[in-house]
Order: C-alpha cells, then structure tokens, then sequence
C-alpha cells in the first residue's frame, strides 16, 4: 500500500453516491413468522456499502485487564473468532504485563502474533482495523470510544457507558456524526429470560406497570493501603488520563477503581447499568428517563472507597412508573429485577425468572404483541451480544444496545449519584438532559478532565 | 462553622481515615448549602474554605512523591470542595492557586465550574502567564464557555507559539458556532503534518455540526462540500456526507 495512500479495508468496497439512503428513519425489524408489532429500532443511513459477508472484520481490544483479557478474548474474542468470523489483530494497555497477556492469548488461540499497543490512539491509526472492543476503566469509555468513531472504527464498549451523562450525549452525537455501529455491553438484553420479561411487562400480561424495583448490591469500605511508587509496567499517569491526579496504590485500579468516584460510580453504575437498563427497556424508556430522582445514600469514611456503600433511589417516570433502586435485596430477591403490575410481579435475573402468577410465564405471546429485539437464541447471551455488534456491523443496522440505549441507561444510574451526593430531590428535564433550577446537579451532569484530554 | 473549621483542620491530619471522615463531612455541608435559599450560608462557607487556600507552600529541596509538602493534599481537597460553591468572590484565592504546580489542576477544574465573568477573565489571563502544558487545560476549560472574550482568547491561541496548544485552541473553536472559525481551523487541516492535519479536519467536522445544531444550515454544508472536496481522510468524509443528508 502507498505510503501516502491511506486506504482503509472497508473502503476498498465501492461505494456508490445513488446508493446513500435517505436520512434516518424509524424502520420496523422484522422477525420471521412473526406477523406482529416489533421494537421500534431506528436505522441510521447506510453507507452504500454492501460489505462482503465472507470478508473477515479485523478487531482490535483496547484494554485488557481481568475483564478484557480473562472474559472477552479468552471466552469469547479469540476462541470464537471461527463462529464470529473476525481476527483480533491487535492489542492494548497501558499495563504492559497486561498487553503481553493478551497478545499471549490471542498467539495461543490462533497462532497469530499481534502488536500490542501503549496508547489506544496508535492502534486507532491503523486503517486495517474496522472495529475496537473497549474494556478499559469507565473514566476512559467516552474519550476512547469517541476517538474510535472518529477514525472510522465500529465500537463495542464495556458498561457502563459513561463516567458521566455529557460524556453519554457526546458519545450518542459522535456516533450519529460518523455512522457508526455501537453495542454497549450490556449483554442482559440478549438473555431469553430478561427478554421474556421484558416483553410480557411491555405487553402488559401483569396490568399496567406501577413499579419496578432494581437490587444491585453494595460494596464494603475498602482498605487503607498507603501511596506506592507505580509497578514499573504501568503507565499511572496515563491511566489516570482525564482522572485527577492521585498517588499510586493497588486498590485503585484494576478492577478496584469501580469504588472510586473519580474513576466510577461504585454498584450504582457497575451493576446499575444493568438491572436499571433492564427497567428502562421494560417500561419503553429507551429514549428518554425519569423526570424525578431522589435518594440516600451512606458513604463510610472508614475506608478509602468514596462512592455509595448502601443506599435507595427512587426514581419517578412521567407516566407514573416508581423505579427503586436499591444495594439491598427484598423479600428473598436479590441481584435483579422486579417490575410489578396491577395484576401481578415479575422478577428475573441471571438465574431465574419468577412471577406472581406461573401461568404468566407460560404465556405465548399473541400475533398483536409486540417483540423485543431479539439478537439470538443461544443461552450464552454473550454469544448473542457479539453476534448482534457483528452482524450489525455489516448490516449497518442500530444494535440491541445501541449508544442512546448505553447512555440512557447510565443516565439513571448517575442521576441516583448525584442525587445521593446532593442528598435532595432532583426534577430531571429528559430532553434537555438538564435538572430543573439546580444548577450544582447541572454542575456534576459533567466533569473537568486533567490536561490533554477533553471530549 | 465551628464545626466546617475542626474539620478543615482534620484535613491536614496525616491519618487518611480522619481526613477522609473530615473530607466526607464537609462534602456534605458544602452540599447541603448549594440547596436555593441558603445562598448567604454558601458563601459564608466559600470564604472559609478559600481563606484556607492562603498559605504560602515551602517546598523543600526534593519534588516528586518523596519531597511533596504534606499540605498539598489537604489544599487539594479544600479547592475540590470549593469547587461546589465558588463564586466571583473566590477567583482571587483559585487564582493565586492556579500559580501553584501541586495545585493547578485542581484550581483550574473549580474555575472551570464557577461560572462567573471573573472566573472567565482568569482563565483567559492565564493563557499568557502559564507554561505550555497547563495553558492546554486552560484552553480546554475555555472551550466549555461562551461570550466574544473567550473566542478572541481562543483565537489568539491558535497563534501560540507551542503546538499542542495551538491545536487545542483550534479543537476548541469547534465549539463555537461561528463560521468564521472554519477557516482558522482548514488554515491547520492544510498543514504538512498528518496528524495535526487529521485533528483539524476531525475539529471542522465537529464545527459543522455545531453550525447545524445552532441553525446555521448553510454555513454547516459549506464546510461539509470543503471537506469532501479535501484531501481528509475516509471517515471525516463519511461524517460530512452524513451531515449534507441530515
């Protein structure tokens, strides 16, 4: 390839200008023998590409911590590569042992040798790449997702989106900017049984919603450990990226980083992005949120963890609809979700789903019913995930997950943050995505980021 | 205020479970007073933490992690809390710690919240008085505000005589929507440099839309038409060409 000739694998595919479709617009997916309603999911323009279905997408994984390395390229991005059909052709971390890990993996899953990168923004330069997996920590979702939009790459990005909401609708807006396919990683929505409850809630096979309650956990105070000169083979600084600065300890990155509010937003966000992405996709909020948000929350100081140890959201939807989300259980249900109607309950989490009423469960749905996006029927709803990005990929189709869904999402879970940390009521402007006469709240809807970064 | 003052103190204890219980406590006062109605309490508590913040620092002959004065974190901490409810009257004490290495960032971040014309006027001062690397940050917080003094200080910072600068402040006129930033910026998407090149062409395509979204259609399809027409690479053209069908 000529040096100054910067084409990329994708473009190589004649695109023709009478090709380019119209402006986006609302289109029905429809699912064979299906003669029902189906999820409105909007379809952003096509490119006017028609990709070759046999031609192998080339993916790179940006961060490899426990979750990139021990979950996604062992489990899935290297073993399934042949059920996929892409080839991870390049890693990255800041965490060189990391790096070498997964260049490790990738070498004894397919024989291949990848470079392994430092910085993301040299793996991004490479035009061989079409898309990027990103796990690294939530601080730097939204400046290397929008950094791999810009050039020209397809994103798959570990939740929860966002460190915080501005980063959301930078993130959405960058997406639509450059058409490009976007799966969050919250695989719940590719499990037949959050999708069955989902579909008899929104079909209303218990009444009409009232309530929904989300149990995401809590997480203990942490341990003091003092400030340590960084490991030789991490990059704190850049770690740390847009992230105040702050001295070195172990239990502050690699996975611990999720208790640190400069970092994270502890179970809130963690598991939050989850259940309460679930609760949005039963109540049919996926493009908006709640218009009220108030919460308690403890913050122990006997350890250095500064997010929310315990606490309870309560959240209030335009139609009516409370969302309560919780670090505890209730009445023997933990980890999930439970949407209550006015003529029964449905709960369901990774290992069950129960209701009120059996009979609920065993319920066909009608010709009138509508269908959720459905990206699959394996029980590993990782292996629908995945399938969905890919075929989404060639395709052009939006995700199951698409970035609006990731963002809004994400959304109620850092409006519970910030109503926690404000310890009052807050009214949320869902269009907008501004509180109403709080101008702190507004405040805390966005961040500074540490020099160079910024969105 | 007894009570913000003993924590205050806590802060420059040396155990980090006291100063942390402190920290927490005075979060939580800090926010309380941000409620509506308790402006006079706000900034009673504002003038206590920014008096804090006027200390002279020794530092000894050693920098980096073993020679940091202890008291940096603590002054950290205070500009953070602060942060939450500064007003006008508190630029002077973030001002005078922006000239601080240990503390700038952390001054800068509260700047960058407190809304007020002072706090816009420090900022743009700061472009002629700090060293390249911070005046990057002071750029990109900049970026965030509006009024003609912040786009002539933008504009005048496209102009720096460091790089990385000169390509933030150009980033940073994306922001803008005023068409006749586009040619500052296509000035940096012609130079010989690929990277800077593709920065700037990334910033015209940022600036096109936030022509569009500020109702000025024609000026967005402008830049659009130039960018297709350019020597940009494949994605910015797939961007401009999704905007023209927008």
């Amino acid at each position: 390839m000529p040096k100054d000739k910067r084409i990329g694998r994708r473009s190589l595919l004649k695109s023709s200008a009478t090709g380019l479709a119209a402006a986006t617009a609302l289109q029905t997916i429809a699912h064979s023998g299906c003669a029902g309603k189906t999820e409105q999911v909007a379809v952003g323009p096509k490119t006017g590409r028609r990709p070759d279905y046999a031609d192998r997408l080339t993916l790179g994984l940006i961060g490899c911590g426990d979750l990139g390395v021990r979950h996604h390229l062992r489990r899935y991005l290297a073993p399934e590569k042949e059920k996929f059909g892409f080839d991870v052709v390049a890693v990255c971390d800041v965490d060189r042992n990391h790096r070498d890990e997964a260049a490790q993996v990738v070498l004894d899953h397919t024989g291949r040798r990848v470079r392994s990168y430092h910085d993301y923004r040299d793996l991004l330069d490479r035009q061989d790449i079409d898309a990027v997996v990103i796990v690294v920590p939530d601080h730097w979702h939204a400046l290397v997702s929008i950094a791999a939009m810009e050039a020209g790459k397809d994103v798959y990005c570990e939740k929860p989106l966002t460190l915080t909401i501005e980063e959301g609708r930078a993130m959405v807006s960058a997406a639509r900017r450059y058409g490009a396919v976007f799966q969050t990683g919250s695989m719940q929505r590719s499990d037949l049984r959050f999708r069955k409850a989902c579909e008899l809630v929104r079909n209303n096979k218990i009444g009409t919603i009232h309530k929904v309650e989300t149990y995401i956990g809590g997480i203990d105070a942490g341990e003091w450990q003092l400030p340590q000169t960084p490991p030789a083979e991490l990059d704190w600084d850049f770690w740390l990226g847009p992230a105040p600065y702050a001295d070195f300890s172990p239990n502050r990155c690699h996975y611990q980083f999720r208790w640190y509010q400069d970092y994270s937003g502890g179970k809130m966000t963690d598991w939050g992005a989850h259940h309460n992405d679930i609760a949005q996709w039963g109540l049919g909020t996926d493009d908006t949120g709640p218009a009220e948000v108030q919460g308690e929350g403890v913050f122990d100081p006997t350890g250095p963890h500064d997010v929310a140890r315990r606490f309870e959201v309560r959240y209030k939807y335009a139609s009516g609809v409370e969302l309560i989300c919780s670090s505890e259980g209730k009445g023997g249900y933990d980890n999930g979700v439970k949407f209550y109607g006015s003529d029964g309950w449905i709960f369901v989490n990774r290992g069950k789903i129960e209701a009120s009423d059996l009979n609920v469960l065993r319920m066909e749905l009608g010709s009138d019913d509508l269908r959720l996006y459905n990206t699959g029927e394996s029980k590993d709803n990782w292996i629908n995930h995945y399938r969905n990005w890919i075929d989404c990929i060639k395709t052009r189709q939006r995700c199951i997950c698409d970035v609006e869904v990731g963002h809004r999402s994400a959304t109620v879970c850092h409006l519970g943050n910030i109503a926690m940390r404000l310890g009052r009521p807050l009214k949320w402007d869902p269009v907008k995505e501004q509180c109403v006469d709080d101008a702190v709240a507004n405040m805390l809807v966005g961040r500074p980021m540490r020099a160079p970064w910024h969105l | 205020m007894e009570q913000i003052q003993t924590s205050m103190k806590r802060l420059f204890e040396g155990d980090p479970q006291i100063v942390r219980a402190a920290y927490e406590a005075l979060l939580e006062t800090v926010t309380e007073v941000t409620q509506s109605g308790k402006e006079a309490k706000r900034s009673e508590v504002a003038a206590l933490l920014a008096a804090e913040l006027d200390v002279e620092i020794e530092y000894g002959r050693t920098m980096g992690g073993k020679g940091k004065p202890a008291i940096l974190d603590p002054l950290n901490k205070i500009i953070r809390l602060l942060s939450y409810v500064s007003t006008a009257k508190e630029v002077p004490a973030l001002a005078k710690s922006m000239r601080d290495l240990n503390l700038r960032e952390m001054a800068r971040f509260a700047l960058e919240r407190n809304t007020s014309d002072e706090a816009t006027a420090v900022l743009i001062g700061a472009l002629d008085s700090v060293g390249p690397v911070f005046r990057v940050g002071v750029v990109n917080s900049l970026a965030k505000r509006r009024g003609s003094r912040v786009v002539a200080g933008l504009r005048k910072a496209t102009g720096d005589n460091d790089p990385e600068v000169r390509q933030a402040a150009v980033e940073a006129l994306a922001n803008f929507p005023d068409p006749a930033n586009d040619a500052i910026i296509a000035k940096m998407a012609r130079c010989d440099c690929r990277k800077t090149r593709a920065r700037a062409i990334k910033a015209r395509v940022r600036l096109a839309e936030t022509l569009n979204n500020a109702g000025q259609k024609g000026a967005a399809r402008q830049i659009y038409r130039a960018i297709q027409g350019s020597n940009a690479d494949a994605p910015q053209k797939k961007a401009a060409g999704i905007g023209l069908k927008a």
